[in-house]
């Protein structure tokens, strides 16, 4: 007996050709299904890309993400169960097209390489059926609560395992009929066999019905595969490599009709389009989402969802999304980076913004933020000849037009107008001035960047306010631009570039760091304090910088730094991004309670910070806690020698 | 339905004030900010939620307060008037409502609404002048705006917290409290169109009369303007190095809360010997 198998043994030629039909019926269904979703794509408007495609480094991260599952295996669990279902199916659906070359191209599966063919399928098949057991099991018994225990999952999971399951009954059918002995290296066939063998049942019939089922099933799953999550087989990929022409949480301008018109499909760009089909629903952007956790409206998953179904049913997404949703949304990114194909979901809620701002149906504290930025200058309205105050008995150099100075010291709203944003301004200068630096500020030419204003959608505004602070900075010569605002850093940065503004910023923990390392400051604080160093979203997660200030922190005598769960690229939001700052929305708690509770669980006494924003919203929440909130470079001040 | 809307800019009140040089208040350590007339601001939105057919926006002014024009363009008005009749710079109240009367006739309105009072002026006169001019209803602290069929709804604010729902036949003038409506946000896209929309100008000829003729109706104007008596103390704000809560706590308690770090100082011991320090501590200050 030859060491091979024959392909079609006891298939008879109307199931073979039934096979052939279903998958050319069933396959063609999803071609055209996935067309419609390209066309869809294609409706929305052209991309405008943050930064220039590197082929390179973008196949480079698909492979990582596609092949290593980096961001799957944050959670280990799902990670392993992904990791098994995947390799699982490549190898059996591999495994399938080799039978076909053999079977119709060049036979090749003779003798070992057969012996390790069959070997290496049952494996594979086996870490299949494991995975999709184990997704079961976390989906519907126990589990992350994030995971959807929608009647989809519940189908298509049993679907790949009824898929598995009848390959291997089959096989083991196969092998009780024509009983080949080298056939014990198809380890779980043989072990069926043995079993059909034993209860005396008719193998030849059994085996024929079986793989009828079994062809059945796949062609059941190619129609699925467009029209259920199985779809991001698909489309994640071209969504992990058009991610890398985008800088997460810098929104794009909103084209000249922005929000003058219902938030219709098309007024989406192609790639948010694309990122609605792309969508698998595993919920950790949800189950991240500072604004859910505070049991406010928004719910991160949904918003994509909601996309999709705008997109699918062609209608305006604001009919969709309500305004409490977006309005919830502090732009903090938790959602985009937690994604495994970092889908964003801030800038559909931007999106939906503008248009609410154009009808000018928008809460009354953003209106009178928006409006003192329009007529002040700054957010909240404060007298703008009171600019300089925070500098009263300082000397300050502020800055005239043609002067020259190596860094300019942007000092922001909040640090301008703001009694705990005036305390971080004063210590910043006066540590630059201990370590020598030559700084001058613009004092009453500053004005607000338009960060919230872009944030709540008042692209207009935005664009005005930019256009007065780039012509600000075209009337001095500086070498680097420091700001101790992680919204403003984030502004000039990764949005003003664009306008034209191209400078080297540089956060004022970076700065200080950096004088720290070169011994012009000491490295403070003396005092005796558990620290816990909250990282700013605008700093950490959409700039990458959460090294700067441990630097400043750590290695403190008497000062000990403590961790919090979530940190660094991780952080929690504070609540007073994207606009909350100056929103009260009355639903759910405050994010900042949520966040105070975990700075405290850590059992620090001392909150440190680095955005004044990041301080307001924490100071608030200190009351009869016992602790205090600093910025970093309050305490670095401290910690100077008299 | 046609409604007229009367605006009026001024100086931003909230910003900080200081005596200028005989012509007013002047702004602070920086240049001025002029701003829609608070009240008018809400009279231009109680006009746009009624739904009229036509909002016709006017002002009495020279070419620089045209601003607010522009903004009751983009705020809903459908057409915007500037009227100007050289001598009426200082105008009393008296002059105002004569040449705004005239406006009204010439533009026929239902309905002219206005801010009860003006920040700058304040006398609050202007809109019941009017109406005694033009023998219409005046329905001054008008705190809501409705319509039932052809007839004006108006809640009115009386003294002593009363209310009262007025009923009226248009033609009718109504003066709008400040803050009785919240104005739509009007995105900077809306006001760049509006700056490409038509003013109208309307000179002494368009009204009918002759600028000799105008200078007679301004009979008083204000001679010198004098700046209010200091506050004998002023509110001492909390310590800024405290935390938000504890500054909120600190505003809203009275009682010996010490008002910056370190500066309060609590006695303690028996009742003779307290006594006895503070007295020390008030002869040391040469207040006894």
């Amino acid at each position: 007996m030859e060491i091979t198998r024959e392909v079609w043994w006891n298939v008879p030629g109307w199931l073979a050709l039934a096979l052939y039909l279903g998958s050319a019926l069933t396959v063609g269904f999803a071609v055209r299904v996935a067309l419609g979703h390209v066309r869809r794509w294609l409706r929305g408007r052209p991309l405008t890309a943050a930064r220039p495609l590197a082929p390179g480094r973008a196949l480079r991260r698909v492979a990582v993400e596609v092949f290593a599952h980096r961001r799957i295996f944050e959670d280990p669990a799902a990670g392993w169960a992904h990791l098994l279902i995947f390799y699982g199916f490549l190898a059996l659906f591999t495994g399938t097209l080799m039978v076909f070359v053999h079977d119709r191209l060049v036979p090749f599966l003779f003798g070992p390489t057969y012996l390790v063919f069959s070997l290496t399928l049952d494996l594979a098949g086996l870490a299949f059926l494991v995975g999709v057991g184990w997704a079961l099991v976390r989906r519907f018994a126990g589990g992350p609560g994030r995971l959807p225990r929608s009647a989809e999952a519940l189908w298509v999971l049993l679907l790949l395992g009824a898929i598995g399951a009848s390959g291997f009954l089959l096989e083991g059918a196969r092998i009780a009929a024509t009983r080949p002995p080298f056939e014990v290296w198809s380890v779980v066939g043989w072990t069926i066999a043995r079993g059909v063998i034993a209860l005396d049942l008719p193998a030849a019939p059994l085996h024929r019905f079986l793989w009828g089922l079994h062809a059945a099933l796949s062609c059941a799953f190619f129609a699925l595969l467009m029209v259920t999550f199985l779809r991001h087989m698909a489309t994640a990929p071209l969504q992990l490599l058009l991610r890398e022409l985008r800088r997460v949480g810098a929104l794009a301008p909103a084209p000249p009709d922005g929000g003058a018109r219902p938030l219709a499909p098309e007024s989406l760009s192609r790639v948010q389009l694309l990122e609605a089909s792309a969508c698998v629903r595993c919920g950790r952007c949800s189950a991240v989402c500072p604004a859910t956790a505070a049991g406010k409206a928004l719910d991160p998953r949904g918003v994509i969802r909601k996309t999709l179904r705008a997109m699918l049913e062609a209608r305006p997404l604001d009919t969709l999304v309500t305004p409490e949703e977006a309005w919830a949304c502090t732009t903090c990114a938790a959602c985009v980076r937690a994604c495994p194909f970092e889908i964003e979901v801030l800038d559909k809620l931007v999106d939906l913004r503008r248009r609410w701002v154009e009808q000018g149906a928008i809460d009354p504290g953003a209106a009178r933020a928006l409006e003192a930025i329009l007529e002040r200058g700054n957010p909240w309205g404060a007298p703008p000849g009171e600019r300089m105050a925070w500098a009263e008995g300082l000397p300050v150099r502020v800055l005239a037009p043609g002067d020259e100075v190596e860094v300019l010291y942007w000092v922001g709203c909040a640090g301008a107008f703001d009694p705990s944003g005036r305390r971080v301004t004063r210590s910043v200068a006066q540590l630059l001035q201990r370590g020598g630096v030559e700084f001058g500020v613009l004092g009453l030419a500053e004005s607000c960047t338009g960060d919230p204003a872009r944030r709540m959608g008042e692209e207009g505004l935005f664009q005005e306010a930019a256009a007065r602070v780039v012509a600000a900075l075209g009337r001095v010569r500086f070498r680097r631009l420091l700001t101790h605002c992680a919204h403003c850093f984030h502004a000039f940065r990764n949005e003003y570039p664009a306008l034209g503004a191209r400078c080297e910023t540089v956060h004022h923990t970076q700065l200080l760091a950096e004088l720290v390392r070169a011994g012009r400051l000491q490295p403070g604080p003396a005092l005796g304090a558990t620290v816990t160093l909250h990282d700013p979203c605008y700093l950490a997660r959409h700039n990458g910088e959460s090294r700067a200030a441990r630097t400043l922190l750590a290695g403190q005598p008497g000062l000990e730094l403590v961790e919090m769960p979530r940190s660094r690229e991780r952080t929690f939001c504070c609540g007073a991004g994207g606009g909350g700052n100056w929103i009260e929305l009355r639903q759910g708690e405050r994010i900042a309670t949520l966040r105070m509770a975990e700075a405290r669980a850590t059992g620090a006494s001392v909150v440190a910070t680095a955005c004044p924003f990041c301080t307001i919203m924490l100071e608030g929440e200190t009351a009869g806690q016992g602790m205090v909130v600093r910025d970093v470079a309050e305490l670095l001040l401290e910690g100077q020698p008299a | 339905m046609k409604a007229l809307v009367l605006l009026r800019e001024v100086l931003d009140a909230t910003l900080p004030l200081e005596p200028g040089d005989g012509q007013g208040p002047r702004v602070k350590g920086q240049e001025a900010i002029r701003v829609l007339n608070p009240a008018d601001r809400a009279a231009l939105e109680w006009a746009c939620r009624l739904r009229q057919g036509e909002i016709t926006a006017l002002t009495v002014g020279p070419p620089e307060v045209e601003g607010i024009l522009r903004l009751a363009l983009a705020r809903g008005a459908s057409r915007a008037i500037r009227a100007w009749v050289g001598g009426m710079e200082g105008s009393d109240a008296p002059a105002l409502a004569r040449l705004l009367a005239l406006a009204v006739d010439r533009l026929g309105p239902d309905l002219v609404l206005t801010g009860d009072r003006s920040l700058e002026g304040g006398t609050g006169l202007v809109p019941g002048l009017l109406a005694a001019r033009l023998g219409w209803p005046h329905l001054d602290g008008a705190t809501h705006l409705g319509r039932d069929g052809g007839r004006i709804v108006v809640r009115r604010r009386l003294e002593r917290g009363w209310r009262e729902e007025v009923e009226a036949t248009p033609p009718v003038v109504v003066a709008v409290e400040a803050g009785s409506i919240e104005p739509r946000y009007v995105s900077v896209r809306v006001r760049r169109e509006a700056l490409a929309r038509p003013l109208e100008v309307w000179g002494a000829a368009h009204l009918g009369v002759d600028v000799a003729a105008v200078k007679g109706w301004v009979r008083s104007e204000v001679a010198s303007l004098d700046w209010p008596r200091p506050r004998p103390r002023r509110v001492t704000l909390p310590d800024a190095r405290l935390t938000a809560g504890e500054r909120m706590r600190r505003l809203m308690t009275a009682g010996p809360t010490p008002l910056r770090t370190g500066e309060g100082r609590l006695l303690e011991g028996g009742p003779r010997e307290i006594a006895e320090r503070l007295v020390r501590f008030l002869e040391e200050r040469g207040l006894l």
